[in-house]
């Protein structure tokens, strides 16, 4: 568990969040319980860190609205649902969507530490990937544009001649582009070039390169 | 005239025989002045010649007058002989041993015989076989009798072996008096012929026992009353419904069939005294006499009622009838004594209705067994909605009793029992979230389990708050508000809380699901209520309109397809594949079982409206 780490509780049964919440106080968690998905979505941050236990049914603004809502705004805390009773449409839209996990009520203590500990293990990962990404998209923006072409084609597994070729210039010329770009990527192999490359989407670092 | 009066003076005289009266008359004038005028010759011999013609004149005279009035008397006589004999009423006159002494030619014509030899017969030998006797004791009766004691009249038979021509008597009524004969006093007697009289009588008493066997013949119990509520006639089922042994006085019908019996008088009497019996009967009496009652003074045209009595073999159901009976237009009704003065009166039939009672009883019991496999199957439809609702309260209960045992497990062992006071409100809180589950539950169970109809006074507003209570979580996971109008504060009506119940889960369930598969963007189903009064119809037996609440249940769904109304309340024309549709047929039932009525309104451009009556309990009935 990180410290950062959060459960965000949203549900309008009073006893089921203030239950959920006591225990999983108790358990060492740090909880934030909210009674209407609107109370949430008003002082949730892009840099809320841990997870949300949805109530999938509630007035107002259902488990689903919210999701799509927090979606819609690039809020992207791993989300389990809670249900009393889960129909197969309704699951399959929230995991289509993106929840984690979908638990039927009444949940055991174990299964919702489990859960919550899964979800912590999902949002942590995707902290770090995208502290990953962010890393090699600030490496990235040091990269001249030819540096930029000479990565994307090596990534792609052509050779120095090849590159060469392809960029009309000398494979002596690409040979030092190539050192700079490990340099610069801080990569020690090619295998690590690729995967940096494939963390920051090609798209991007194309705009970022050639543009 | 002349020729007439000739005859008695016959031999009367010879010298003035031939002489008329005023010749006579004539003459003796002629013979008093030959008499005066003889001055002159004193001849004693002729004055007394004179004299004496004189005077035989004079008796002649005096002759003729008499025989005038002798004749007149004698017309006389022969009139009154005349009226005698040929009177439109027999006569005669019997001596004390019943010998005939006199007897007008009526009386002879009607006994077929000749008059004169008549005179001298024993009477009893014109009559039928042992009617001699009670003429016998007749005559010795008004000769015997006290002065100035009327005789009964006597009517005899006469007697048939002669045949008679056809309209001959066959029956006759002596009427006696009296009388002083050479002998002593003697019996006279007018004979009628009663012939017709007879055959009337006995066609008449053909025609009521032709009643009486078709009456008798009948299955239906049937007792007629006299205008004061007297037994006039009971018929055979109604003489064995009263012979039937009282195996219990149950029963709230007065059983006796002997005439004249009180029939009135003993159904209040047995309502006064039914304390021991079934707690209905005393009451049923009280209404059975109350209504005979009403239909013997005219107050009521009809009057109906149904009870239970015990039979032989076993239960049975009655429903018994009182009409008023008139006797307007028999004017043949000999009785007038027996029927009161107009013979006005009630006739009361009771029919055994067992069988449809019974039928009625399968009937409802069909309808309960429907009823509750719709319940069943509405449950199954508000399973998802039950199972959210249960598990909310058991998964916080859990957390609760987890959290109690994390803080009793906690790390720190030295810590328990400072933290001990903070065990107390969790265990508290989960108890308090296992007691919701178990009123969920407890809810569920009796909506379920109820198969018994039972009818009580019940309070309609805080039904309705039950079912919202029973069903909100259906409506509210749906996102529906539910919202309740109450007109009704304090209103009682007699029914089955379970059943009612029911048809208000459905109407409202229905509308909620309308509201959901529409995805309407208003979404509340309404309920309200009101009172009022009933339509008056004909067929219906309340006179005016009868205190009636109305319960209105509308929803913001997208309306009914009106022209499929009649489908709707059809059992099996469901919409909905999902089942709640099959509960609107029976709880059309359900409320026509409570006397009320369920429709559905057909101005249904804004949502579905449906409404249902049901009739009031009397107020204080609680």
């Amino acid at each position: 568990m990180d410290e950062n780490q959060c459960v965000y509780i949203v549900d309008d049964d009073e006893a089921m969040r203030e239950s959920m919440q006591l225990l999983l106080e108790m358990l060492g968690y740090r909880v934030q319980g909210f009674a209407s998905a609107k109370a949430f979505l008003g002082s949730c941050a892009d840099d809320d860190r841990g997870c949300l236990v949805l109530d999938m049914r509630m007035p107002e603004m259902t488990g689903l609205e919210l999701q799509q809502a927090l979606r819609q705004r690039g809020y992207d805390l791993p989300i389990i649902f809670l249900s009393g009773f889960g129909d197969v449409p309704t699951t399959v839209r929230a995991v289509q969507l993106g929840a984690v996990d979908f638990l039927e009520k009444p949940v055991s203590k174990s299964k919702l530490t489990e859960r919550i500990e899964r979800a912590f293990e999902i949002d942590r990962r995707r902290r770090d990937d995208a502290r990953a990404v962010e890393t090699v998209r600030t490496r990235c923006a040091t990269l001249t544009p030819r540096e930029q072409q000479v990565m994307t084609l090596a990534t792609q597994g052509l050779s120095n001649k090849d590159i060469a070729r392809e960029l009309e210039i000398s494979p002596r010329t690409v040979e030092t582009h190539r050192a700079k770009v490990m340099e610069k990527m801080e990569a020690d192999s090619l295998a690590m070039l690729c995967n940096m490359v494939a963390l920051c989407p090609p798209g991007e670092g194309e705009s970022a390169g050639v543009g | 005239m002349t020729d007439d009066a000739r005859a008695p003076g016959h031999g009367r005289g010879p010298v003035l025989n031939v002489l008329s009266k005023p010749e006579l008359a004539r003459r003796l004038d002629q013979l008093i002045s030959e008499l005066l005028d003889g001055g002159g010759a004193n001849d004693a011999t002729r004055d007394l010649l004179l004299e004496l013609q004189t005077h035989q004149v004079e008796l002649e005279l005096q002759g003729r007058e008499l025989a005038d009035a002798r004749h007149i008397l004698e017309v006389s006589r022969d009139h009154y002989a005349r009226l005698f004999d040929l009177a439109p009423v027999g006569f005669a006159v019997f001596d004390r041993r019943g010998r005939i002494r006199e007897i007008n030619l009526t009386a002879a014509q009607m006994l077929g015989r000749d008059r004169l030899r008549l005179g001298g017969t024993p009477f009893p030998v014109l009559l039928a076989g042992g009617e001699m006797r009670r003429f016998l004791d007749h005559v010795s009766a008004v000769v015997g009798g006290a002065d100035g004691v009327m005789v009964e009249p006597l009517e005899v038979d006469l007697e048939s072996r002669r045949p008679r021509p056809e309209p001959a008597p066959q029956a006759l009524r002596l009427v006696s008096s009296r009388r002083y004969g050479d002998d002593g006093p003697e019996c006279f007697s007018a004979l009628v012929d009663i012939t017709a009289e007879r055959r009337l009588e006995r066609s008449k008493r053909a025609t009521e026992h032709r009643a009486h066997a078709i009456l008798d013949a009948l299955p239906a119990e049937v007792l007629v009353l006299d205008a004061k509520g007297r037994v006039v006639f009971a018929n055979d089922a109604w003489q064995r419904f009263a012979n039937c042994p009282k195996r219990s006085t149950s029963g709230s019908s007065a059983r006796r069939a002997d005439v004249g019996w009180d029939y009135l008088a003993a159904c209040r009497d047995q309502a006064s005294r039914a304390e021991a019996e079934r707690p209905a009967s005393k009451a049923e009496t009280a209404a059975i006499a109350d209504g005979v009652a009403a239909v013997l003074e005219r107050r009521r045209q009809r009057f109906v009622a149904e009870f239970a009595c015990e039979r032989r073999d076993g239960e049975h159901w009655l429903a018994l009838t009182a009409a008023p009976l008139d006797a307007e237009g028999d004017a043949a009704k000999g009785d007038a004594a027996k029927g009161e003065e107009t013979g006005q009166g009630a006739v009361i039939v009771q029919i055994d209705v067992t069988d449809r009672k019974r039928a009625e009883q399968r009937t409802q019991i069909a309808r309960e067994v429907a009823a509750h496999a719709a319940r069943v199957n509405a449950v199954g439809v508000l399973a998802t909605s039950l199972v959210h609702e249960l598990a909310q309260p058991l998964n916080a209960a859990a957390f609760f009793g987890r959290a109690a045992l994390e803080q009793l497990q906690g790390a720190d062992a030295t810590q328990r029992p400072k933290d001990a006071a903070m065990l107390e409100p969790m265990i508290a809180k989960a108890d308090a979230q296992l007691e919701r589950a178990g009123a969920i539950v407890e809810r569920l169970r009796d909506f379920l389990r109820h198969k018994e109809v039972r009818m009580q006074s019940l309070e309609l507003d805080p039904l309705i708050e039950r079912t919202i209570e029973l069903i909100g979580w259906f409506a509210s996971q749906r996102q529906v508000e539910l919202r309740f109008t109450s007109g009704s504060a304090g209103l009682w009506l007699l029914g089955d809380p379970i059943q009612l119940e029911q048809v208000m889960v459905n109407l409202i369930c229905n509308g909620v699901q309308a509201i959901d598969e529409a995805e309407m963007a208003e979404r509340r189903v309404t309920i309200a209520t009101c009172s009022r009064r009933s339509e008056v119809s004909p067929e219906e037996k309340t006179d005016a309109g009868s205190p009636m609440v109305q319960v209105t249940v509308s929803d913001t769904g997208p309306g009914l397809d009106v022209e499929n109304e009649h489908a709707l309340f059809d059992l099996f024309a469901s919409r909905r594949s999902s089942g709640l549709g099959m509960g609107l047929p029976i709880s059309r039932d359900i409320v026509e079982a409570h006397g009320g009525k369920l429709w559905v309104d057909p101005s249904s451009s804004e949502g579905a409206r449906f409404h249902f009556m049901l009739p009031l309990a009397h107020s204080g009935d609680q």
